[in-house]
Formats: C-alpha cells, structure tokens, sequence
C-alpha cells in the first residue's frame, strides 16, 4: 500500500517516516501543507494518508474534502493535536476514517494505520 | 488568580506533563506557576500560538537549546539543527495548546505556530493577565506562558 504523509511540521513527518513499521507500506510523498498534498496526491494517487489539520495554505479539513473528491475510497488518518470531539466529528463527517491525537508513540501510530487498512 | 485562571491552567499544565511523559516516557516536574509582574525574557527558542474565539491571547513556549536538542533524542530524532529546534518549539507549543481544546473546546481557536528565534527577546507584559508555569524536565527548565483575556 502506498502511504502519503502530510504535516507542516518536518519533525512529525520524520517522526511517522521512522515509526512506520508495517509490512508492505511505502511513504511514497510527504507533503507540508494542503495544497501540496493535493498536488502530490494527483501525481502519487496513494491508497492511504496521514493529515495534519492547523497547516497554511490549505488546512486538514479542507484538503480531506478535496482527496475525497478525487479518489473517494482513499484511507485517511487524521493526527492532530486538536483533542477536542466536534472537530475530530468534523473530520470524520469530511471522509477521514481515524483519528489520532498528537503526541502519539509509535504503536499508537502502527495501531491506528492497522485498523484504517483493516476497516472496511 | 481566580477559579476559571486556575482551571485554565491547570489544563494547560496536565497538557505539558501529557507531553514529556509521551515523548520521552519521563515524568517533566511543573513548578508553582506564577503572574508575571514584569515582561519575561524569552529562551533560545520560543513558539508563540495565536489564540481567537471565546479567548483571545497567546500562548508561549520558550526552551534552552540544550533540552530543545535533548527533546531531539528522546523523539529519537538523529539531527540536531536550528530548523529542527524551530520547528520543535512550534509543535511543543501547538499540541498543548490543541490538547486544551478538549477541556476548552472548539471555540478555542489556535493558529499555526510562529517562531521567535533568540535568547533575551522581550514578551512584554501589558495590562492582561499573564501567567508563566515553569517546566522543569532531566536538569533543564522551560517555560509555557499563557496569556488570555
């Protein structure tokens, strides 16, 4: 399966690079803000993504609905620190599939991603 | 400091506490947090939150570089550069500041971090309440400060 990171900050797309251990998952981008990773996602069409939502240019929310619109059954992971319930609702009324709230460990992260590859 | 300062902060207290012990499995000590009476003078490094909505203000987390880059490690980060300490000191301050909106809710209203780059660099006090709560993690102490109205 292919993986796109999205996150403005370079410490937590490092931070999911390093802790991502599952079998067949390749990061084939990673992107620092909305409009980026729309861009990216046309030319790497990947089967899931991890999205940040405070980000410039393009927000969280803003790009899952223009994910959403291109390839609809595209996996998506938030992972944020916003912990409050509407916007995790929010995010998952856009077409994200899981939420997961920033700071996370590593088996957090490969949990989360193992239940949004599994969900059906 | 009333109850609602004193809830305030303790929310964003737990949130910084919450951080240490997930990043580095290591409980980080708060000390007596406290009203600033004259402006403070930033550390090495300081992320600064916008905050609008139901409050408005800022928050500021400001750190030595040396437990910048200790942070580093403990993430199990291999470089240590002044991009990396910038940007640490954004996502330090932006994931408390996000995390209180659990207790603060959605109307709490964070922007993206921004970055004052220097030691000695005034936050100046003004007629709002101000708060610092020192965060003293392995033998290094940081600041968060709160600044709401």
């Amino acid at each position: 399966m292919k993986i796109m990171v999205v996150d403005d900050s370079n410490i937590i797309r490092r931070q999911i690079t390093r802790f991502l251990n599952l079998e067949n998952v390749d990061i084939v981008a990673s992107a620092e803000n909305g409009l980026e990773a729309v861009s990216y996602f046309r030319s790497n069409q990947p089967d899931m993504v991890t999205m940040d939502l405070t980000m410039p240019e393009l927000d969280g929310l803003g790009c899952i609905e223009k994910i959403m619109d291109i390839k609809p059954e595209t996996r998506i992971l938030v992972i944020s620190a916003l912990a409050d319930k509407s916007t995790a609702i929010e995010a998952l009324k856009k077409g994200a599939q899981g939420f997961l709230c920033k700071p996370f460990s590593e088996i957090e992260l490969n949990n989360a991603l193992k239940e949004l590859m599994t969900d059906e | 400091m009333n109850e609602t300062h004193e809830k305030e902060l303790k929310v964003f207290i737990d949130g910084a506490l919450h951080y240490f012990e997930q990043v580095s499995q290591e409980h980080a000590e708060v000390k007596t947090p406290y009203l600033l009476t004259n402006d403070m003078v930033a550390d090495d490094f300081t992320g600064v939150i916008d905050i609008s909505g139901i409050r408005n203000g800022a928050i500021y987390y400001t750190a030595p570089r040396a437990m910048l880059h200790h942070i580093l490690l403990a993430l199990g980060e291999s470089q240590s550069t002044e991009e990396l300490y910038k940007d640490l000191v954004g996502e330090i301050a932006n994931t408390i500041s996000g995390n209180a909106r659990k207790e603060l809710g959605s109307e709490f209203t964070i922007s993206i971090p921004d970055i004052l780059n220097g030691r000695g660099i005034r936050i100046e006090k003004n007629k709002n309440h101000k708060y610092a709560i020192p965060i003293r993690w392995k033998s290094y102490t940081s600041s968060l400060i709160i600044k709401l109205h």
